[in-house]
């Protein structure tokens, strides 16, 4: 049995190792997926270019598909991903809205974990009973809201009613500092701003609510599941006997342990919180990468960017996997049963 | 199905000589106790019910519930809902009520069609690769790329992925579907095989082998019939996502397009939302937005309480549960919902394992 720190590196290493085929399988399928239409790839992804875009679409879709993708897998290796119609640049936009979508993910997945845990053990404790219907009929109604019907009505009736920003980061356009890590509230906080830093959070609380709602049923239910796994067992009925409260033995002594199979929603939600801020974002008007998405992908009649939505569609994989690898390397750490060689 | 019995010995973990009405039988019979267990699945089974039959109406005769065409000016403006306009109509004097329930049939027709589709696909891809993997064979390659393609495939959050095809190949129903089905199946893959994996070492499947049973017949008989239930539960759960991605798709407006002959509920948002609205003429929003939150959570409910006999850590507090609901059952609750769910001991994989 190895868990010894060098073994630790060798089980993170040959995680990261493992990633490379994925990473490229990623870029390749994106690639051709978004060239599926190869008739008229051009007036799909540029319905209202300018004559000379379109020129140059075409030339460049006459080549050989393999030599496109080439060309492409270079220039992506080389930070070179295109620029939109407009002429702005994919990359460094992607790489100001990551850290401001990021914020909004962790913010979400903060409430997923300090709301949705404690319904999942809840909900574990009156199993079968009303506790257990009402937890359910809570987060199945996350579930089955429209992402973007929640969104409409948090940032029209619930943000108004509460007081609370519906629109942007920051309640004036542009700071008073700089934007160091392009996270609101930790620039803020950063440059020792605290009325920045209350305004910051105050921005973040509806969109993040929105996003955790949407998802929490994933962390309740596998709470859920793993504290009925636990419950049962032995050593909770020892702290029972030992006369612990009830609240002492589900919270510090079960949920301990369903925790550790819990910690894999990090890598199951990613998926889904990434792809609610597509609709989040952009009906919040928060500057990430969903907002980024929605516009390239052509939402709502704007003029759709193939270059920006290729890049957008490889990042939130790329995003999905170093999830998965978290959750991953850290159930790997917590469990101590996982041998790390 | 009779001839099996002989061939192989009687009194394993799950007899598979008995005939395939039998485990339909008993399979229907788990389902009726979850159904009783849980008042929420009971409920989310009458209003799937309630939803199926509606949606035929519309499709069969529509007159009885619809009172005006898709596109019909019924001379009333950006009214509230009243009696006569159930849900109001809007500033084209089309009434939202109908345009509502015309657009029940194609997004539930959208859900089954692409869960149903995804599960054929990935449901045979799966089936392959969890069964055909002994090392050195040319199954083991297939298998092996199989399970590599759906890794990357997992990678992606569907919409994204789905979003960018839609795009790619144009605005449509049909499009979407097709862009939404080719990003959909590698859940099923993953389930599929999970199930595989842990079925193929039991007892009876061994018994069978050893009975000299071929190994397609097996697959086909032995594995796929025990496959049945994680399968229909999750596809239940599944319709309810597919709905809300194609709307969601919808509502970005690269899905259909509403005013049009045929509504949908997410293009209906996304056409409400954007005449910005939503504060003078609120139901406009909400009439589509609870179709769809009505519909998924009816699946949901259904699916979710049935999904507790799936996982293996909540199937026992289950069986402890219908056990002490009814003391004196007319069959051992405890064994046969064992037996009926045992196949998936290690279903794990679905949602509760770690990435393998």
């Amino acid at each position: 049995m190895g868990r010894s720190p060098s073994d630790l590196i060798v089980f993170v290493g040959k995680r990261l190792v493992q990633l490379i085929p994925v990473l490229f399988g990623v870029i390749v399928l994106t690639f051709f997926f978004t060239h599926l239409n190869a008739g008229n790839i051009c007036n799909a992804w540029y319905p209202h270019a300018s004559l000379s875009t379109i020129k140059n679409c075409e030339a460049t879709a006459n080549q050989p598909i393999l030599n496109q993708f080439g060309t492409y897998f270079v220039n992506l290796l080389q930070g070179n991903w295109g620029a939109s119609n407009t002429g702005v640049l994919v990359y460094p936009y992607i790489a100001a809205a990551v850290p401001a979508t990021l914020e909004l993910v962790l913010a979400a997945l903060f409430l997923m974990i300090v709301i949705g845990i404690p319904l999942g053990v809840i909900a574990a404790q009156y199993s079968g009973r009303w506790g257990d219907h009402l937890v359910r009929i809570f987060y199945l109604s996350g579930w089955a809201t429209p992402t973007y019907l929640g969104a409409v009505i948090a940032a029209v009736f619930v943000g108004p009613y509460l007081g609370l920003p519906n629109h942007g980061e920051y309640s004036t356009l542009a700071p008073p500092f700089a934007r160091v890590t392009h996270m609101s509230v930790l620039d803020a906080l950063l440059a020792g701003n605290l009325p920045y830093t209350i305004d910051a959070i105050s921005h973040l609380i509806l969109p993040a609510t929105v996003l955790a709602f949407i998802n929490m049923g994933i962390a309740t239910r596998m709470t859920r599941a793993s504290m009925l796994e636990v419950l049962p067992l032995d050593y909770v009925r020892s702290a029972r006997m030992k006369g612990l409260t009830e609240f002492w033995v589900m919270y510090k002594h079960a949920l301990r342990n369903a925790l550790i199979t819990t910690t894999t929603v990090l890598g199951v939600t990613a998926g889904g919180l990434l792809a609610g801020t597509v609709v989040v974002e952009e009906v919040f008007d928060w500057p990430g990468i969903g907002q980024y998405a929605y516009t390239a992908i052509g939402g709502g009649g704007t003029v759709p960017n193939y270059a920006g939505a290729v890049a957008v569609v490889i990042i939130f994989a790329v995003a999905v996997v170093v999830a998965n690898l978290i959750a991953d390397i850290l159930y790997g750490v917590l469990d101590p049963r996982v041998d790390w060689r | 199905m009779t001839g099996e019995g002989k061939a192989t010995p009687q009194g394993v973990t799950a007899p598979p000589g008995k005939g395939f009405v039998r485990s339909v039988q008993e399979s229907l019979g788990t389902f009726w106790r979850v159904l009783r267990a849980n008042p929420l699945s009971f409920l989310g089974f009458l209003m799937v019910a309630i939803i199926c039959l509606t949606a035929l109406i519309i499709v069969v005769a529509p007159h009885l519930l619809v009172p005006y065409g898709p596109q019909v000016n019924t001379g009333a403006y950006s009214k509230p809902p009243s009696s006569s306009h159930l849900f109001g109509t809007d500033a084209n004097g089309f009434d939202i009520y109908s345009n509502v329930m015309l657009a029940l049939p194609i997004d539930l027709g959208i859900g089954i069609a692409i869960a149903g589709a995804a599960l054929l696909a990935g449901g045979a891809l799966g089936l392959i690769a969890g069964f055909y993997d002994r090392p050195g064979t040319v199954g083991a390659a297939v298998s092996l790329t199989i399970m590599r393609l759906t890794d990357i495939f997992l990678s992606f959050p569907s919409l994204i992925l789905a979003l960018a095809i839609t795009r790619a190949l144009g605005i449509g129903v049909w499009e979407t579907v097709l862009a939404i089905g080719l990003t959909w199946w590698p859940y099923y893959v993953r389930l599929v095989r999970g199930e595989v994996l842990a079925i193929k070492h039991l007892p009876y499947v061994t018994a069978a082998r050893a009975a000299g049973v071929r190994e397609n017949r097996i697959l086909l008989r032995h594995v796929v019939r025990n496959l049945l239930e994680p399968i229909v539960v999750y596809f239940t759960l599944d319709i309810g996502t597919v709905l809300v991605t194609y709307s969601t798709i919808g509502f970005i407006g690269v899905a259909s397009k509403y005013p049009g002959p045929q509504p949908e509920w997410g293009a209906m948002l996304a056409f409400y939302q954007s005449a910005g609205s939503i504060n003078t003429y609120p139901w406009e929003v909400f009439a589509p937005g609870l179709a769809i939150f009505i519909t998924v959570l009816a699946f949901s409910l259904l699916g979710d309480g049935l999904r507790d006999i799936l996982d293996p850590r909540t199937r026992r507090a289950f069986v402890r549960g219908t056990v002490s609901h009814d003391p004196p059952p007319e069959l051992p609750p405890l064994a046969s919902a064992e037996v009926a769910g045992a196949p998936s001991a290690a279903a794990g994989p679905v949602d509760s394992g770690v990435p393998t």
